[in-house]
């Protein structure tokens, strides 16, 4: 589809404005709407009364009505604080990777060269793996057992019992994950540029560097704070490759005990829906404060228009 | 002359980094494939050897058969497809009533929608849980996919894909007397069909490979749990690294091929306006 | 974006929906049938089969063989053509016993269908207990005056026992032994195998000069360290083991788990395999592979692994394999090696019918002639002494003399709550302290095992309160 600069669409005022249709507006926002409200938003807000209640062991005892003391019971609590410091060190290991593997890759293949395609193809492949898959590779790559490591001289323990190596190599594993969707977004990204203004500073002789920085930087910079958004949502809710390669046994060693792996503990091991609902309530804000922190500090560096 | 060696000098530069890059990303994707096909000693080695020499193609069916992946699998086509059919079809019409209709409260609703984006699914979880069981959904298939049939994501990319229609479009269609109803189906959607392919591939992308709610909600009912607790019970079971490769090598297969038809179409449909 | 209309849509689902949340949470289990007897009469009343489900987590064989799940099957199957009033269908769990634990939990919740015999981990108990959903061992034992259970051994029923009532009926025991390669031993210059943890380390010391790269490969396994507890007699838990009444607090933390834990670290300092316990099947018995790769010689381990291990002989001529009792500190124990292993539950989920035809089909299952057939080849021992002798002639002479150290070690000795394993709600949590406290012992910078130890007690004791302060 070609875009058309000179018809830029004026569709979001209404086209379609009779009583008829505003009742058919309604109506297709629908089938979403309740959607959302009974998955979406109901939950979330049911997270509030969960956290009242301090829930019995098994679900044919009767559950506690404790009030706010448990939520704010988790302030105190050192798992909570290692949860927390693990996440940040999580995320902050594959948010940065991911970017800039995904910038360094989009920008390597957005040239016109032979076979660029076959390029593409690689470079946005992992997004085809899930959680799963990516653990299961992994743990044969990053396994002592295995050959890979040791060839190239690295001694690594089980990942299972190293509290130095299992993070970064879980921040590996899922930053792999996240560079292939990084890659789409950051090429889809360029190729929205102006082609013309990018042609004119490659004849002008500027070296690559100066052109990639001063001038694809800025310009792209509004997709790679997207892309960092997106990074950082993606990182608070990585959890499969954790619970695959390390397990609910040893996550509290190994300080992978990720918030939302956490959540998953309380949910699944502990039987424990009331201090699951209090992390959760801690998660959200803690993933609306980052967010609103990137939008001040990161918003004002990015380039709009030109 | 000196540019043209500079040009030449350049292009190999590329395609260096480029391999470079290519091998560091696909290497595990690469292993994927070679290892499931290597014998353990191979994997194993020091060095391990990088290309199976002698295929062992039995672990394929030890993985199989075995883990039993058929059944997995199509319950994940099953699963998918009606995760995916769903996304589409309420994405495209909250799309197009956004686009195209002026109703009350269309604001709020819209914010409304784009902010469960910011909601993190694992938030939800819990109460989700209790609630599918609530409905009397628990361990069934209904349970597994309705929660997903919406997606502020594919809302958001469907409205930008309308709104790239030119005014000429619908200005015809309301001079022809067009109803909204007729100028979706008729005019909107066939136009905004490589968008909605590309919503189409990043929704079964997303369905298959769904981890945290399958594996909570299907509890014990083996008759619904999707290809990814079909690879996790091999792990477990089945002794042998090449062998739990060949299970993600199956799992992973149709997405590749997926990727590799439709990766062009991905990329256009974010820069069809919606990434800036 | 303005944030006026989003809070007003916020806020007014939030209204009109929490209230549906209050009607969900304090939804306690459905109405169910709730058995409250265990009447043999009523199947013999019965007209036409009952059916049931028996839901176990056995698993398969590693190398080919049918391993445990095979032979559970088979038992299943020769019940089935014994009789003809109850039918029972096989639910196999690939999760292990956490995820039958997980499941059935799940299903007294409402969600998914309760079996009507489970299998569970001796360790679930008290969990089990607690649920107050499972018909007591005990119901069925008062009421079933013609059955007698006196040839079974006393500390497997009492592993299964809360004060005075016996909650599920014991079925499989393994114990940790330590296995090692004889041809490993003989090269190294050792005649006997270690009796005691310097001898250990002794022989460590052999076994590598003679090219075995790690000479010992240790599991990371609490169950050892309780396994060593109940040979010196001491409780782990306070008011008996649990056995007695509640447990309140761990008390494992003493000199003897200290002296033991320091004899690992030394192990481990001196070059030992620290191997994990769990894992997939590459990564959790890391150790017993060590041994098929020349690595190590010596290590500790299940017996309930020797069905698996067998099946694999064939492939490794170097190994020869031998069976000796855990080495202790001093080459004596006071105690008695506690059970472990998996025992039947009844939930009270099934209707008075269905829980005569659990009762009938459990009674089958730990009959001297299943027990034996059981016992042979899965490397569980048998629970009953009248099951020994048909046990003993069903192995080869080798087979019988690798099994017989467990059975001997389990079967004889001190029988009391130390040794009787223990029972505690909280026990994977507990587990986990132990787990985490052998990470840290097994590597640098090698902190004090009292240290360790005292954390690890203190952390049990800390989740014991808090899962019984849910109660």
């Amino acid at each position: 589809m070609a875009k058309r600069t000179s018809s830029l669409p004026t569709a979001g005022v209404g086209v379609f404005r009779t009583k008829r249709d505003r009742r058919i507006g309604l109506a297709l926002t629908l089938p979403s709407l309740a959607l959302f409200l009974l998955f979406t938003y109901y939950p979330f807000f049911k997270n509030f009364q969960l956290a009242l209640y301090r829930a019995a062991p098994f679900p044919t005892l009767p559950n506690k009505f404790v009030g706010p003391s448990q939520f704010f019971s988790i302030f105190s609590d050192a798992q909570f604080w290692d949860s927390v410091r693990s996440t940040v060190i999580f995320v902050g290991l594959v948010v940065p990777i991911g970017v800039f593997l995904g910038l360094l890759m989009a920008v390597a293949a957005h040239q016109r060269l032979k076979g660029i395609r076959v390029y593409r193809t690689i470079f946005s492949s992992t997004v085809v793996s899930s959680a799963a898959v990516a653990a299961v590779v992994f743990s044969t790559i990053l396994s002592p057992v295995s050959g890979y490591l040791p060839s190239i001289g690295i001694h690594a323990p089980d990942i299972t019992s190293s509290s130095t190596w299992a993070m970064p190599m879980v921040a590996i594993v899922s930053a792999w994950q996240f560079v292939g969707l990084a890659f789409i977004i950051l090429t889809a990204g360029l190729q929205s540029l102006p082609d013309d203004l990018l042609e004119a500073s490659r004849v002008d002789g500027a070296s690559s560097w100066t052109r990639f920085w001063r001038i694809i930087l800025p310009l792209l910079s509004p997709t790679v704070f997207f892309t960092l958004i997106v990074g950082v949502i993606y990182g608070l809710q990585s959890f499969g490759q954790i619970d695959i390669m390390i397990g609910t046994q040893n996550s509290t060693f190994t300080h992978t005990n990720v918030l939302i792996y956490a959540i998953y503990r309380f949910i699944h091991v502990s039987a424990n829906p009331g201090m699951a609902a209090s992390y959760s309530i801690a998660l959200f804000f803690i993933t609306l404060a980052v967010t609103l922190i990137q939008f001040r500090i990161l918003e004002k560096r990015v380039h709009y228009g030109q | 002359m000196a540019s043209k060696q500079r040009r030449l000098a350049g292009r190999t530069g590329s395609y260096a980094l480029l391999t470079l890059l290519a091998f560091i990303v696909g290497f595990p994707l690469y292993i994927i494939f070679a290892g499931s096909l290597m014998s353990l000693k191979e994997i194993t080695s020091v060095p391990p050897s990088l290309f199976p020499m002698h295929p062992i193609w039995s672990t394929f069916r030890d993985a199989f058969v075995g883990g039993n992946l058929g059944q997995y699998l199509t319950v994940s086509f099953f699963q998918s497809g009606i995760i995916v059919v769903g996304q589409v079809l309420t994405s495209i019409l909250a799309a197009f009533a956004f686009a195209y209709i002026q109703f009350p409260w269309k604001r709020t609703i819209f914010v409304a929608m784009l902010a469960t984006s910011m909601i993190p699914f694992e938030v939800t979880v819990t109460a989700n849980l209790q609630t599918v069981a609530a409905l009397g959904w628990s361990e069934t298939m209904q349970g597994l996919v309705v929660p997903f049939l919406a997606t502020g994501f594919g809302i958001f990319l469907l409205r930008q894909a309308f709104l790239q229609i030119p005014k000429e479009m619908h200005e015809a269609a309301v001079i022809d007397g067009y109803s909204s109803w007729k100028f979706m189906w008729r005019v909107a959607v066939p136009l905004a069909r490589p968008s909605i392919a590309a919503l189409a591939v990043f929704s079964f992308l997303g369905a298959w490979n769904q981890y945290l709610w399958p594996l909570l909600e299907t509890g014990s009912n083996k008759n619904i749990q999707t290809i990814q607790m079909g690879i996790r019970g091999v792990g477990g079971q089945v002794s042998t690294a090449n062998v739990s490769l060949a299970a993600a090598a199956i799992a992973v297969a149709p997405l590749l091929i997926l990727l590799v038809f439709f990766q062009k179409h991905l990329v256009r449909s974010l820069t069809a306006g919606a990434v800036k | 974006m303005t944030l006026n209309p989003l809070i007003k849509i916020l806020a007014s689902s939030a209204l009109a929906l929490t209230s549906m949340a209050s009607v969900t949470l304090v939804h306690a289990s459905n109405a169910q049938a709730a058995s409250t007897t265990c009447d043999a009469s009523l199947l013999a009343k019965a007209t036409g089969k009952v059916n049931i489900t028996f839901e176990e987590s056995m698993t398969g064989g590693a190398v080919g063989g049918t391993g445990n799940k095979g032979k559970i099957g088979a038992l299943i199957a020769s019940y089935n053509a014994s009789q003809n009033k109850v039918h029972v269908t096989d639910v196999n769990d690939t999760g292990g016993y956490a995820d039958t634990w997980t499941k059935y939990v799940s299903s007294i919740g409402g969600s998914g269908s309760t079996p009507n015999v489970v299998m569970l981990a001796q360790e679930d108990t008290q969990a089990a207990a607690d649920t107050q959903s499972i018909v007591p061992i005990s119901t069925c034992l008062k009421a079933d005056t013609k059955a007698s259970f006196k040839t079974f051994v006393t500390k497997a029923t009492s592993a299964y026992t809360i004060g005075s009532t016996q909650v599920g009926m014991p079925f499989s025991v393994s114990t940790p032994v330590m296995y090692y390669n004889k041809q490993a031993l003989t090269k190294s210059g050792i005649k006997t195998p270690p009796t005691t943890m310097a001898e250990l380390i002794a022989d460590q010391k052999l076994l590598q000069q003679h090219g075995y790269k790690y000479g010992v490969a240790i599991k990371k396994d609490p169950w050892i360290t309780t396994t060593w507890m109940g040979l010196a007699d001491l409780p782990v838990l306070n008011n008996g083991n649990g056995h007695t009444s509640r447990a309140t607090a761990a008390t494992f933390n003493n000199a003897t788990s200290q002296a033991y834990w320091t004899a690992m670290q030394t192990v481990i300092k001196n070059g030992g395999l620290a191997s994990s316990a769990t894992g997939n099947i590459s990564t959790a018995y890391a150790n017993i592979f060590a041994i098929s790769t020349d690595d190590a010689g010596i290590t500790f381990d299940t017996t309930a692994a020797l069905g698996s291990i067998q099946d694999a002989l064939p492939l490794f001529p170097n190994v020869t394999l031998g069976v000796a009792p855990l080495p202790t500190l001093t080459g004596k124990s006071v105690g008695s090696t506690p059970p472990g292993g998996n025992g039947l539950f009844i939930p009270k989920a099934n209707s008075n019918l269905e829980t005569a035809a659990a009762w009938d089909f459990i009674k089958y299952l730990t009959s001297a002639a299943s027990i034996a057939k059981w016992s042979t080849g899965t490397g569980y021992i048998p629970i009953r002494t009248d099951s020994a002798a048909a046990w003993k002639q069903a192995l080869s002479a080798t087979q019988f003399g690798w099994y017989n150290v467990a059975y001997t070690a389990f079967s004889t000795g001190k029988s009391d709550s130390a040794t009787a394993g223990s029972v505690v709600g909280a026990y994977a949590d507990i587990q986990g302290d132990i787990v985490t406290a052998l990470n840290g012992l097994t590597q640098s910078p090698w902190p004090s095992a009292s240290s360790l130890l005292t954390t690890a007690q203190n952390a049990a004791t800390t989740h014991i309160l808090s899962y019984n302060g849910r109660l």
